[in-house]
């Protein structure tokens, strides 16, 4: 369970997030929504250990995360082992220089043996629809290719917590439907979910819980998918995000 | 995405926490010096106060005159004189700054030195020790205005001194690729953060496929940045946009230590 209290963020430019309250349960499918600029992003660096909030507590199940917490290897790379995030900007998340060595870049590092660690790199391309491509250089895929080897990569660590930043920009309706139902199965599995999006008609019948966001950069709501279902004016107001 | 496949059961069970190595600092330790440089590049916020507060392009040509200084300086109590200048510039900047700036000087000092070395050969030790002397003193100096003076400041001193537009717009491009390269490092370096749960095995392999791979990334990005200045219809006309500040009267102090040295200088011949 990831519990935020009273988070606020401020960059040098300005506030990011402004007193945010949130319980997210662990195997939630979780849809963070929001105009741009609303500060998804910045919550979802908050969650991954990469930033620490201005002021506010966040707490994964009863551990404190705080920056001197952070500072010990140990528990930095405990929380990356069980936090995995895809960036919104996968251009900067591909370091290696093939598709497979990206993808077999998490298992190794678990230390898992070579027969162990191509099986998962098969796996994840397999899952992703990028086995194709194992053998290309990432920095010259596709937008939606990157996408897609960014979430084979995160997902070869298998951790238990998934956060996602926007992963169905730049893919196709039919592979957005696709990756969607490839998360639903991972929720299924027992996995928890948090994916900014700004694509509502398509996460709407995926998602089960819905946090929205003000432009101001304080929470709008945070609400179940069936909650929202009762308010046909909201629904219609996050279609136009 | 065209294959559906089924969760294969790793998938589906969390895998035992690694243990993870205890020394991994360098991806930390890296990174901070990333979000400090470019701290330096985008904002004078963490650049230390001058001894005298001025204006850029002052700061500047005292900085440049103060160079001229020690490359016409012969004699020891001439440089000796200069290093008090340096001392007491230095005593201006605030604990942090001060150990950064000693760093990065002692850092630079020893780079030069075997550049020096071999003048010992060629023209004996009190050559040498004067030829050291002025380097270290020159290193110290331009150190001391890199530690006072944000890179925005510097076009803006650049400009108020009337430079040529094109040399501006050299360092103004500078200044944003790098700006632009250093966060896609920092970035990059995130990445990698999060995916590495024990220590790489090949700390050095990393760093090398980093840097070819921001190599590769860089060349897309300085072709794009053309293109895109381009279609905006850039045409080699550049007209600079970095604030002048004017100078006051109490802004031209910063000269006057480096003139009474020349002064003290020139009499004493
Ligand atoms: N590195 C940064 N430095 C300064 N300000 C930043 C930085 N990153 C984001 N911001 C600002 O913080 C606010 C929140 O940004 P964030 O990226 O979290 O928004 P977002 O909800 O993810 O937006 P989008 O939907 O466009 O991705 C914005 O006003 C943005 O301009
Ligand atoms: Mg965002």
């Amino acid at each position: 369970m990831l519990t935020l209290a009273n988070i606020s963020f401020q960059y040098p430019s300005g506030l990011a997030l402004d007193q945010i309250n949130l319980t997210l349960p662990a195997g939630a499918f979780v849809g963070l929504l929001g105009p741009n600029g609303c500060g998804k992003s910045t919550l979802l660096r908050i969650l991954s250990g990469l930033a620490q909030p201005t002021t506010g507590t966040y707490q994964i199940d009863d551990q404190l995360i705080t920056a001197e917490w952070l500072k010990q290897p140990q528990q930095r790379q405990a929380l990356h082992q069980k936090i995995g995030f895809v960036f919104q900007n996968s251009d900067l998340q591909l370091f290696n220089a093939t598709v497979n060595a990206e993808v077999a870049y998490g298992p190794q590092q678990l230390g898992l043996a070579p027969t162990v660690v191509a099986h998962r790199v098969a796996d994840c391309l397999a899952l992703t629809g990028c086995t194709d491509l194992k053998d290309r250089i990432p920095y010259q895929l596709s937008g939606g290719e990157k996408k897609r080897v960014a979430l084979a990569s995160v997902l070869a660590l298998n951790p238990q917590v998934l956060l996602l930043d926007e992963p169905l920009n730049g893919l196709t309706a039919g592979a957005q439907q696709e990756m969607l139902t490839l998360l639903q199965q991972l929720q299924q599995a027992g996995k928890t979910i948090i994916m900014a999006s700004h694509n509502f008609q398509q996460i709407k019948t995926y998602a089960q819980r819905f946090v929205i966001f003000n432009a101001d950069h304080t929470l709008a709501a945070d609400l179940t998918a069936k909650a929202l279902q009762a308010q046909p004016d909201l629904q219609a107001e996050l279609a136009l995000l | 995405m065209t294959k559906k496949t089924e969760l294969p059961t790793w998938l589906q069970q969390p895998d035992r926490p690694v243990q993870p190595a205890k020394h991994h600092n360098f991806l930390v330790k890296n990174s901070r010096r990333l979000a400090q440089l470019l701290q330096q590049l985008t904002s004078p916020a963490g650049i230390g106060q001058p001894l005298l507060k001025t204006t850029p392009q002052l700061q500047l040509v005292a900085l440049l005159f103060t160079l001229l200084l020690i490359l016409t300086s012969q004699l020891g109590w001439q440089l000796w004189l200069l290093g008090l200048y340096l001392l007491l510039n230095c005593l201006s900047l605030a604990g942090r700054q001060l150990r950064r700036f000693l760093r990065n000087w002692l850092l630079t000092c020893c780079v030069a030195l075997p550049l020096i070395l071999p003048s010992l050969w060629v023209s004996g030790p009190n050559v040498l020790l004067r030829f050291c002397l002025r380097t270290w003193l020159l290193l110290g100096f331009t150190q001391y205005y890199q530690r006072t003076v944000a890179l925005p400041y510097l076009l803006s001193g650049l400009q108020a001194l009337h430079l040529p537009n094109v040399l501006i717009l050299i360092i103004d491009i500078a200044c944003v690729y790098l700006k632009q390269l250093t966060t896609y490092l920092l970035a990059s370096l995130e990445a990698v953060e999060l995916r590495t749960i024990a220590v790489p095995k090949h700390p050095y392999r990393l760093i090398a496929g980093l840097f070819g791979s921001l190599y590769l990334k860089s060349q897309t990005y300085a072709l794009t940045l053309n293109e895109a200045m381009e279609v905006r219809g850039f045409n080699g006309r550049y007209q600079p946009t970095a604030p002048i500040l004017h100078s006051r009267w109490s802004d031209y102090l910063v000269l006057l230590p480096p003139l009474l040295l020349a002064v003290v200088f020139f009499l004493e011949k």
